[in-house]
C-alpha cells in the first residue's frame, strides 16, 4: 500500500512537471509567433514624424508616485521629462513623504502652488496641494502633494485623477524610461483593430547598468547574484510568458512598475484597489472582467522591446519582502476574483488565464514545497530511485537551459535597439540559470509560501519601500574598484625593483 | 551516381532516432519521456544557439555598416540638405566620395535608406525650429545619386512582405515615387498591412481615383487608429502639393465602418472645407454614434458655421455628456456672443463635472459678456465649485492648457 501511494505521488509530481514543460513550450511557440507578427514596427523616425504632425496623436500622462525618494527624485523626474513624444505630461504624486522629496522638487523645478481643479474620479487619500512649474520649460510637470495613503495604489489613484490625457503610464519614480518608449507603446495601441485597454512591455533590471543623469547609457546585467537571478526570471517572464499570452490576448498582468492603461476604462472600474497587495493584477482582472461584462472586444498587447528599467531588490532581505508581498497579492487576487474560475462569461480570462494562474502560479509553490519536504523524507527513509531522480533532474535542467537559449534568441530576434548586451552578459545569464533552480528558486518558493501563510493568518502587513541603492551604484562601485586596482598596480610598478640591466 | 543529400540526412536522423527508441525500449515511461524531452531540448537548443550567434553577428555587422555610412555620408548629407543651391546627382556623388558604379548589397541599401531618413528628420527638426524648410530637390537627388529609386522598385517586387511595407513607407517618408504598375499588384495582397500600405501610397501620390478605397468595404473592415493618422497625413500632403482633395462629407454619411465617419467629419475642419458643413447637422441629428456627433459639433464650431448655432443649442439637452461638452466648445468657437444665457444655463444645470467645467471655461472664453457672466458665477459659487473658477483663472495652468 505504502509503495503504491509513493508511486501515485511520484506520477502526480512527474506529470505536473510535464504539464508545466508543455505549457512553457506552447508559450514559447506563441511568443515566437507573436514576435514575428510584431516585427512590422516601421521605424522610430517614421512613427515619430507621423505622430508629431498629427492632431490625432493620443496624449499620454506619466504617473509616478514618490515616497521618500529624495536621493534620486530630481534625476528621475528630469529623465521622465526628457521622454521623446509630442503630447505628454508627467504627474508626480508625493505620497506624504517625510524626507525632503517635495522640497527638492519645489526648489529644482521652481514649483508654485496652483488652484488645480482636482476631481476625485477614483478614490484616494486627500490631496493637500497641486504644484506646477513657473518655468515654461517644465510645463509638462504637475506635482500632486497628498496625504500618505499607505500604498502605491492610493498614490496612483491620485495621479489618475490629476491626469488629463486619455492614456496613462503608471510607473515608479525610480524607473528609467527608454527615450522612445512612448512611441512604441502608442504604436501598439494604434496598430490594433480592436480597442486596446492596456499595454504590457518588457521591463528589466537597472542593477549593473550604467546610468547618467537619469538616462540609460549602457544596459548591462548585474554581476551580483540576487539581481542576476531576477534578470533571468524577468526575461523569461516577459519574453516567453507575457509575449506568449499576448498572442492569445490573455495577458494576466500589466506590471505595476511600468504599465500603460486607457484612463476611461480604469476610471470606470474604480481605479486601483488600495487594499490590494497586487494592485496591478487586480486592476487588469477588473478591466478585463468589465469589458467581458459589457460584451466589448478588447486587446492587451505586449511590447517585446525593453521600455523601462527598474531597480530590483539587491539583497535577500528586500527580495523576501517583495516576494512575500507578491504572494499575498496573488492569493488575495485569486480569492477576490474566484468567480472568474471556469466562468465562460469571462472568456479567455475565465477559461484560460485564471485556471493557468491558479494551477501553475498559485498552487505551484505549495506543490514544490511539499516536493522538497517529501524528497528529504524519501532520502532519509531510502525510498528514492536514484536513476529516475537523476534523469528527471537532468530533464528539468536541460529544459531550463533550453529556455535560456530561447530567451537569448528572442532578445536578438525582436531587433530591440535597447538591447546592447555583450556576449559576456549572456554568459553571466547562462551561469545564473545553471544555479537558479537550486539556489534561487527554492527561496522564491519559501517566500511565496510565507506570503500565503501571512495572508491566511491575517498577519498585519506594513507596506514598506524596498531599500534602494540608487541607479548605477553597483556599476560605480565596480568602476571605482577597478580604478583602485589599476592605481595599486601602477603604484606597485613604480615601487617594484627595476630589473637589472644584466 | 549523385547523392541526394536531403534523403541522406533524413535517413541518418531517422536511423539515430530509431536507435535511441530501441535503446530505451523496456525502460519505464517516465524515463522514456524524460529522455525524449532532453533530446529535443538539446537538438532545438543547438539550433537556436546557432541562430542566436547568426543574429548576433548580423546585428554587429549591420551596426558596423551603419557606423560607416554615418561617418562617410552624414555630414555631407546635412550640408547638402541645408544648402539652398540645387546640386545634381553626379555632383552629390562626388561630394560624398561615392562611386556610382559601386554595387551595394540589399542590406546596405536598406541601412542607407534608414540613415537618409534619420538625417532628413534631423535636418527637418532643426530647420523647422528655425522657421526654415529643407532643400527637397537636393534630398531627391541624394536618393538618385545612390541609385535608390530602382532599389525601391526591386524591394516592392521581390522582397518579403515586411520589407515591402517598409519600402512603401520609406518612399512616402522620403517624398519619392515609384511606378504605379509596381504598387498595383500589392493592392490585392492578402496581407492586411501590405494592402493598407499600398492603398495609402496610392492615396498619397496617385492622380487617378486615389480615394476609391474608402468606398470599398474591405478598407472599412480592417480599420485601425493608425489609419486615421495616416489618412490625415495623406490629405494634408495632397493639399500642400496642390493635388485634388475629395469631398469627404458623403463618407461622413455613407461609410460602412462607424469608426471611419468621425474621421471624415474632423477632416472637414482640418482641410478647411467650409462648403461641406451644410449637411453635417442632419447627420448629427440622425446618427447615434457619439464620436461622430462630437466631431460634427467640433467641426461646425471651428468652421464658424453659425447657421447651425441655434440647432446645436436646441439639440443640447437630449445629448450625452461628451456631446454636450463638444456643443459648448462649438458655441465658444463660433463666437457670435449671442449664447451667454445658454452657456450660463449649461453651467447651472450641469450635473456632470466635465460639463460644468466646460461651461465655466466657455463663459471665460466667450468675449466680454461671457467673462462678466463668469465673474458673477465665480462670486456666487460655493466652496464646492470655487476651485473650478480658480483653475480656469490661473495664469500658469492656462499657459499649460494653451500649449
Amino acid at each position: 500500500m505504502k509503495e503504491f501511494l509513493f508511486d501515485v505521488y511520484g506520477y502526480c509530481v512527474f506529470f505536473y512537471s510535464l504539464l508545466l514543460i508543455i505549457n512553457y513550450t506552447v508559450l514559447m511557440f506563441l511568443s515566437f509567433n507573436s514576435q514575428r507578427r510584431e516585427r512590422t514596427f516601421l521605424s522610430i523616425a517614421y512613427v515619430k514624424k507621423m505622430l508629431s504632425d498629427s492632431p490625432y496623436t493620443p496624449g499620454v500622462s506619466i504617473i509616478a508616485p514618490a515616497y521618500n525618494e529624495e536621493t534620486n527624485i530630481i534625476d528621475n523626474v528630469v529623465s521622465m521629462l526628457s521622454v521623446d513624444y509630442p503630447k505628454f505630461e508627467v504627474v508626480i504624486v508625493n505620497d506624504g513623504s517625510t524626507d525632503s522629496t517635495l522640497d527638492k522638487l519645489i526648489e529644482y523645478f521652481s514649483l508654485v502652488e496652483v488652484p488645480y481643479a482636482y476631481h476625485e474620479s477614483v478614490k484616494s487619500a486627500p490631496v493637500r496641494r497641486v504644484f506646477k512649474s513657473s518655468k515654461p520649460i517644465f510645463e509638462q510637470l504637475t506635482v500632486v502633494d497628498k496625504e500618505n495613503g499607505g500604498t502605491k495604489a492610493d498614490a496612483s489613484n491620485a495621479g489618475i485623477n490629476a491626469a488629463k490625457y486619455p492614456y496613462f503610464i503608471d510607473t515608479d519614480v525610480d524607473c528609467i524610461i527608454d527615450k522612445h518608449a512612448l512611441y512604441r507603446l502608442v504604436w501598439a495601441v494604434l496598430k490594433e483593430t480592436t480597442p486596446v485597454i492596456a499595454v504590457s512591455s518588457t521591463m528589466l533590471m537597472v542593477n549593473g547598468c550604467k546610468v547618467e543623469n537619469g538616462r540609460m547609457v549602457e544596459p548591462r546585467v548585474s554581476k551580483r547574484p540576487i539581481p542576476l537571478f531576477q534578470q533571468v526570471e524577468y526575461l523569461r517572464s516577459y519574453l516567453v510568458g507575457k509575449m506568449g499570452w499576448s498572442a492569445l490576448n490573455a495577458v494576466n498582468n500589466v506590471s505595476g512598475g511600468f504599465g500603460f492603461f486607457r484612463r476611461d476604462v480604469v476610471v470606470t472600474v474604480g481605479g486601483y484597489d488600495s487594499s490590494s497587495f497586487a494592485e496591478d493584477m487586480d486592476l487588469i482582472m477588473r478591466m478585463i472582467g468589465y469589458m467581458c461584462e459589457i460584451n466589448q472586444p478588447y486587446r492587451i498587447p505586449h511590447v517585446a522591446e525593453t521600455t523601462c528599467w527598474t531597480e530590483g531588490p539587491p539583497t535577500l532581505w528586500s527580495l523576501s519582502k517583495q516576494r512575500t508581498r507578491w504572494a499575498r497579492g496573488l492569493m488575495q487576487c485569486m480569492f477576490v476574483h474566484r468567480k472568474l474560475l471556469f466562468n465562460p462569461r469571462y472568456k479567455r480570462l475565465g477559461l484560460i488565464t485564471y485556471p493557468f494562474m491558479f494551477v501553475f502560479e498559485f498552487v505551484a509553490p505549495i506543490i514544490e514545497l511539499i516536493g522538497y519536504i517529501s524528497l528529504i523524507w524519501f532520502i532519509l527513509i531510502g525510498a528514492v530511485n536514484w536513476t529516475t531522480f537523476w534523469v528527471i533532474l537532468l530533464m528539468l535542467y536541460t529544459f531550463n537551459e533550453f529556455m535560456l537559449l530561447v530567451i537569448c534568441f528572442f532578445s536578438y530576434y525582436v531587433e530591440d535597439p535597447t538591447n546592447r548586451n555583450s556576449k559576456w552578459d549572456y554568459v553571466w545569464l547562462f551561469i545564473a540559470s545553471l544555479f537558479e533552480p537550486i539556489l534561487y528558486h527554492p527561496l522564491i518558493v519559501f517566500f511565496s509560501v510565507k506570503g500565503y501563510f501571512s495572508f491566511l493568518t491575517k498577519r498585519s502587513f506594513k507596506w514598506e519601500d524596498i531599500k534602494r541603492e540608487g541607479f548605477g551604484k553597483e556599476r560605480q562601485k565596480e568602476e571605482e574598484r577597478r580604478r583602485q586596482q589599476k592605481g595599486n598596480e601602477l603604484e606597485g610598478d613604480e615601487t617594484s625593483p627595476q630589473p637589472s640591466a644584466v | 551516381m549523385e547523392i541526394d543529400y536531403g534523403t541522406y540526412a533524413f535517413k541518418v536522423v531517422s536511423y539515430y532516432f530509431w536507435y535511441l527508441c530501441d535503446l530505451f525500449v523496456g525502460f519505464p515511461l517516465v524515463i522514456q519521456i524524460c529522455i525524449l524531452i532532453i533530446m529535443l531540448s538539446i537538438c532545438v537548443g543547438i539550433y537556436l544557439l546557432c541562430q542566436t550567434i547568426y543574429l548576433y553577428r548580423k546585428k554587429h555587422k549591420r551596426r558596423k555598416i551603419m557606423d560607416k555610412f554615418i561617418e562617410l555620408y552624414r555630414d555631407p548629407m546635412i550640408e547638402i540638405g541645408n544648402d539652398d543651391v540645387v546640386h545634381e546627382p553626379d555632383e552629390i556623388a562626388e561630394m560624398m566620395n561615392y562611386d556610382r558604379r559601386n554595387q551595394m548589397s540589399v542590406t546596405e541599401k536598406r541601412l542607407l535608406v534608414q540613415m537618409i531618413a534619420d538625417t532628413k528628420t534631423e535636418i527637418t527638426d532643426t530647420r523647422t525650429d528655425a522657421g526654415e524648410t529643407i532643400n527637397r530637390t537636393n534630398f531627391h537627388n541624394i536618393i538618385t545619386a545612390f541609385g535608390l529609386k530602382s532599389f525601391f522598385e526591386t524591394e516592392l517586387q521581390f522582397s518579403r512582405i515586411k520589407y515591402k511595407v517598409r519600402a512603401l513607407t520609406w518612399v512616402r517618408f522620403l517624398e519619392e515615387s515609384v511606378p504605379d504598375a509596381v504598387v498595383t499588384p500589392l493592392l490585392y495582397s492578402r496581407n492586411n498591412d501590405l494592402r493598407k500600405a499600398a492603398q495609402a501610397y496610392f492615396m498619397w501620390n496617385s492622380a487617378v481615383e486615389p480615394f476609391r478605397f474608402f468606398d470599398d468595404g474591405d478598407y472599412d473592415r480592417y480599420y485601425r487608429d493608425w489609419d486615421k493618422i495616416d489618412i490625415h497625413s495623406i490629405l494634408a500632403n495632397r493639399r500642400k502639393a496642390g493635388l485634388t482633395i475629395p469631398n469627404v462629407s458623403h463618407w461622413v454619411k455613407d461609410s460602412r465602418n462607424e469608426k471611419l465617419k468621425p474621421l471624415f467629419a474632423s477632416e472637414i475642419r482640418y482641410l478647411n472645407k467650409t462648403e461641406e458643413c451644410g449637411e453635417l447637422f442632419d447627420t448629427f441629428i440622425r446618427t447615434s454614434n457619439i464620436d461622430l456627433k462630437r466631431e460634427i459639433a467640433c467641426t461646425l464650431g471651428k468652421m464658424k458655421h453659425t447657421d447651425d448655432e441655434q440647432n446645436l443649442v436646441d439639440a443640447y439637452k437630449t445629448q450625452v455628456e461628451p456631446v454636450k461638452v463638444a456643443i459648448i466648445n462649438a458655441i465658444v468657437d463660433m463666437g457670435t456672443g449671442r449664447q451667454v444665457r445658454f452657456l450660463e444655463q449649461c453651467y447651472d444645470e450641469a450635473g456632470d463635472y466635465s460639463v460644468k467645467f466646460a461651461a465655466a471655461t466657455a463663459l471665460y472664453n466667450y468675449g466680454t459678456a461671457g467673462r462678466m457672466a463668469f465673474d458673477v458665477k465665480q462670486r456666487q459659487a460655493g466652496a464646492k465649485y470655487k476651485w473650478i473658477f480658480d483653475h480656469i483663472n490661473d495664469p500658469i495652468i492656462n499657459r499649460r492648457n494653451a500649449v
